[in-house]
């Protein structure tokens, strides 16, 4: 076993949660490598500071001296919940809301040329993920697994298939540029032999960003949908958004990885792989790569910092 | 104290004694979630709108996990949009000022130290840490009240633990 693997399983097995098998295999790896056996110390060491420096805080909540003024946080809640609406009219309130936001339109194969004020459109938003069953806990979060399972079939019904959902308009690279506040991780340089044949603008729900951290404007957050081309014309799509916009792939199995401090979440399906991770402040993601050396050599290349103008 | 499927009921209806029984319940071990990932200026604030939000909505509570879990992610998230929403750092940082450890006996100075070496963490680094090693939960606890595959709680911590090492290095702690 080697070290990188080691080092990725490391807090695993310091915090002894892998199989026995495998602890097995990075206990003995541990045994013969001083560097990898010095960083389980490090783990160790930063444990036991962290629990020694707590430990009081924990304690402390059971002693009446210590305590947070319980009492008056309840009062303070009873007395909110008093002042509140019925549950039931709230939950319906939230369901008309929700049942009035129109469905986009989109016209296949004419996009139209954006004027300068961009058409900002209201998009209908999927349900929370399988996992995250629990519609309280979830602020709207973007489906992308339909996208990744119509990619398989052909790579322009995985564009009809997000344009359905958030209408969307080609743009100019400057036009987009201009209107997202920054310039799309595509629109830089690209891997030798990819180039971007297209970038266009999609709404998506939700951005949950500190005022004045992005140019996404209340009630929405600004998403870049490009197309890129590979010199055998086959090609894939990259979407960029804010971070704080929630994504999943819905029950498609997936896998992570960290390449150069980037946390990857990987999705194979048959023909293709997806990958999305967060650079800066955006969040990107990748469909319809060929394997994980290209989703590595496009992380690495389109993943430097931008700034908002 | 352990809460019955009635008494949860009870209180999605509105019940204010079974409220009361489930914020009781739960109130301490949230509050010290809220207070270590949004600190205490704002705990008390975002520790009502957890449980404003949790009575508001606990009739879509479907019985599949524990309702602990659900609260506790809940009040992740309402700490973690607080956090953006004020675009405060949740311990008072001390940037730009030279924090050394004079000895490891000195456990108050140890503290702040750690503090400030977490408060410059990324938020969604440290909340898996203080988890894992504050409140002892398991890689599986964390992923359900984080919202990530519990595959992925290995990696943050790596990446949590690796981080806050360098960041007391940074502020002179000599390990």
């Amino acid at each position: 076993m080697d070290c990188e693997i080691v080092r990725d399983n490391l807090s695993s097995f310091h915090d002894d949660e892998l199989p026995a098998e495998l602890a097995s295999e990075v206990r003995q790896h541990l045994s013969c490598c001083s560097d990898c056996a010095l960083e389980l110390q490090n783990f160790d060491q930063l444990g036991d500071l962290v629990s020694k420096a707590y430990a009081t805080d924990i304690l402390a909540v059971n002693t009446t001296a210590a305590r947070y003024d319980a009492e008056g946080l309840w009062r303070r809640i009873q007395s909110r919940l008093d002042s509140q609406p019925s549950n039931n009219s709230r939950l319906s309130k939230a369901i008309t809301a929700s049942a009035s936001i129109p469905r986009g339109q989109f016209v296949l194969g004419a996009f139209v040329a954006m004027a300068a004020s961009l058409l900002l459109v209201v998009g209908w938003w999927t349900r929370p993920a399988a996992h995250e069953s629990n519609p309280l806990l979830a602020t709207a979060v973007i489906d992308f697994a339909e996208v990744l399972k119509q990619f398989d079939g052909a790579p322009n019904r995985a564009i009809e298939s997000f344009a359905a959902r958030f209408p969307f308009t080609k743009v100019s690279n400057d036009l987009a540029e201009a209107a997202l506040g920054f310039r799309p991780a595509v629109n830089g340089e690209l891997p030798q032999g990819m180039r971007l044949a297209s970038t266009a603008i999609a709404k998506m729900p939700s951005c949950n960003c500190a005022e004045g951290q992005c140019m996404c404007g209340p009630g929405g957050c600004n998403c870049a949908a490009s197309v890129c081309q590979r010199k055998d014309g086959s090609m894939f799509l990259v979407f960029e958004h804010c971070k704080t916009q929630e994504i999943s792939f819905g029950d498609l199995p997936s896998k992570f990885a960290v390449r150069d401090d980037h946390e990857l979440q990987l999705i194979e399906t048959s023909h293709q792989l997806a990958v999305s991770w967060i650079a800066d402040n955006r969040r990107l993601t990748a469909v319809g790569l060929r394997g994980m050396n290209e989703a590595e050599t496009l992380v690495a290349k389109i993943s430097k910092p931008q700034s908002f103008n | 104290m352990t809460l019955s499927c009635e008494a949860i009921e009870q209180a999605a209806l509105g019940d204010r004694e079974a409220q009361r029984l489930i914020f009781e319940s739960l109130s301490d071990r949230v509050h010290r979630l809220v207070l270590r990932i949004v600190g205490s200026t704002d705990a008390d604030d975002v520790t009502q709108d957890v449980f404003i939000h949790l009575f508001a909505n606990l009739h879509q509570y479907r019985h599949d996990a524990q309702l602990s879990t659900w609260v506790y992610r809940l009040a992740v998230n309402e700490a973690l949009q607080h956090l953006r929403r004020t675009r405060r750092r949740s311990v008072k940082s001390l940037d730009g000022v030279n924090v050394i450890a004079r000895s490891q006996g000195n456990a108050a100075e140890m503290k702040e130290l750690l503090e400030t070496a977490l408060g410059r963490i990324d938020a969604e680094l440290r909340i898996v840490l203080e988890l894992k090693e504050i409140e002892g939960m398991s890689y599986t606890q964390i992923a359900e009240i984080v919202g990530i595959p519990e595959g992925t709680v290995g990696s943050r911590l790596n990446r949590a633990r690796r981080e806050l090492r360098s960041q007391l290095e940074a502020l002179g702690w000599e390990g």
